[in-house]
């Protein structure tokens, strides 16, 4: 289990849910992993249950909205490790799933932390954290986008930010394609995190008359979020940059209802009444 | 331990080029490999670079084309590793970019072969493979598309039967999603395969400008396809159905040119 061998990483918000998956599964593939977020005491927590499995992490409290935050972390991440070579871009907030929020409701400061907090940030440690990636001869940037973010979904923001992921991942493969440097996204369908699990309870995910809407009969785990980035972030995708990849048991290709098995249990149509006139 | 183990997985075309490749990385990663090939000497060629590995792999001559013999392969394959639970739909051709022809110049027997080999095999293979998948519990398919089924190319037939290659994985992730089987598809860009080199060579991927065509300066190569072929056949892509991963070094988003660096 080495895929991530001699890789430093920086995960942003791997205090919990998704960004923790990924920070486990990174370590547990080797790499030295950069825990970044807000919340210490989880943040902590997600850095101590990697050393106590064997692997080299270290915890940094970040707001990855603040460009000094961000910078802070940066040296703090080389300080400890001497190099970075993935960054993991993972916050994100979806607060209109979670509170059914239409646009009309939707605050300015809504909108603007929605964007701070899942786009901005991403400029944020781009900024900061490339260079050294150049330094180190290249790297692998993944971020975490959403099917919202190519499909139609229900929250205005969320879905014009996670869009708005997809399109800095393409740009970033682009310019620094020549640096060795890889940019991918990963959009994860309804995902059991805390996030994930309030937009159900809201109905956001159901179709419209509770047909199913994922072909995979599950929530996705953080592991299985986490199983993608770790090939995206491993030499196994060194051909692959530009893209995204969506985690969401089928969620984007099931645009019809699956008929049941046998066309006995189908209610027979009624026949159409003779045309009038 | 390999992501692949105790699996038995097909691999049509794995006498050569990415099939080849797709067979070596499936048995290096535990599955015993069933090869079917048109061409037996180039799967029994495969099986032993595979058994001299210390993997398990069986050659079979099958033509895709022929229901019986895909049918017979089915069979073979069963009888030797006793089911079946992984398929890697990966024959196909691009008769159009090797001859740069247009769809005027195009003849009705390289349009029905280019469906063929591309689409029908795929629906054929599909067909014969999957009751086996069903009768071991679930499975996981992947065919292998191209860009060309999704973004602008020269050639037309292979464009739209790659396309199709695409609608089918799709369509056939919801059909069987609860027998537990995922079909998911790679769409590889500009590879070093027979085909691939040819088409380089005519100009076929050169943009309008002698602009480089895609971000990763170097053309795929068949481990680059096995790779993504693994992951998505094991069960680290458990929740992943009905999709496509792109494997092209960036060529679908290169759509502007990469400006020189100021300094």
């Amino acid at each position: 289990m080495d895929r991530l061998k001699g890789q430093t990483a920086v995960i942003t918000g791997a205090a919990s849910g998704i960004g923790k998956g990924i920070a486990l599964a990174f370590a547990r593939e080797g790499a030295q992993v950069a825990v970044a977020d807000i919340d210490t005491a989880r943040g902590e927590a997600t850095a101590q249950e990697i050393r106590q499995a064997g692997g080299q992490a270290i915890f940094t409290r970040t707001d990855v909205t603040k460009p000094e935050s961000v910078a802070k972390m940066t040296q703090a991440v080389m300080d400890a490790f001497g190099r970075i070579t993935i960054l993991c871009n993972n916050t994100g907030d979806a607060v209109e799933a979670r509170r059914s929020i239409r646009i009309v409701e939707l605050t300015d400061s809504e909108w603007n932390e929605t964007f701070d907090l899942g786009l901005k940030s991403i400029h944020n440690c781009c900024r900061c954290i490339i260079p050294h990636m150049i330094d180190s001869g290249g790297g692998s940037i993944v971020n975490i986008s959403s099917i919202a973010g190519t499909a139609p979904a229900f929250s205005a923001a969320f879905s014009a930010m996670k869009a708005g992921v997809i399109a800095i991942t393409r740009a970033l493969a682009v310019q620094y394609a020549d640096d060795n440097i890889r940019a991918n996204c990963i959009c994860p369908g309804a995902i059991r995190t805390p996030g994930g699990i309030s937009a159900a309870k809201q109905g956001i995910y159901a179709g419209i008359n509770n047909d199913r809407i994922r072909l995979i009969e599950r929530f996705g785990t953080p592991e299985d979020v986490a199983n993608a980035a770790v090939f995206l972030a491993s030499e196994e995708s060194s051909y692959i940059t530009a893209t995204s990849l969506a985690v969401d048991g089928g969620m984007l290709a099931l645009v019809s209802n699956i008929p049941p098995r046998t066309l006995d249990s189908v209610p027979k149509r009624a026949k159409r009444p003779p045309k009038g006139n | 331990m390999g992501k692949l183990e105790n699996r038995v997985a097909v691999v049509t075309g794995g006498g050569s080029g990415l099939g080849r490749g797709m067979c070596i990385r499936f048995a290096a990663e535990g599955a015993k490999v069933i090869i079917a090939d048109l061409k037996p000497d180039a799967a029994e060629e495969t099986a032993a670079m595979i058994r001299e590995k210390g993997g398990e792999a069986l050659a079979v001559e099958c033509n895709v084309l022929i229901a019986e013999s895909i049918a017979a392969m089915v069979k073979t394959g069963v009888a030797a590793f006793g089911k079946i639970d992984l398929l890697s739909n990966n024959t196909g051709i691009c008769l159009e970019a090797r001859n740069s022809t247009r769809i005027v110049d195009l003849e009705e027997k390289d349009w029905d072969f280019t469906m063929d080999l591309n689409l029908k095999s795929t629906y054929l293979c599909c067909k014969y493979v999957i009751p086996e998948m069903i009768k071991a519990g679930g499975g996981a398919i992947v065919n292998i598309a191209s860009i060309a089924g999704h973004k602008p190319a020269f050639s037309a037939a292979y464009g739209a039967a790659k396309a199709g290659v695409i609608a089918l994985t799709q369509s056939v992730a919801m059909q069987y999603a609860d027998d537990n089987i995922r079909v998911n598809c790679i769409c590889p860009g500009p590879m070093k395969t027979p085909t691939g080199i040819m088409a380089n060579r005519l100009g076929i991927y050169k943009q309008a400008q002698p602009a480089r065509i895609r971000m990763l300066e170097r053309l795929g190569e068949a481990e680059d396809i096995a790779n993504a072929a693994v992951f998505l056949l094991s069960e680290d892509s458990s929740f992943i159905t009905g999709t496509q991963l792109n494997v092209d070094g960036g060529s679908i988003a290169m759509t502007v040119n990469i400006p020189p660096r100021q300094k």
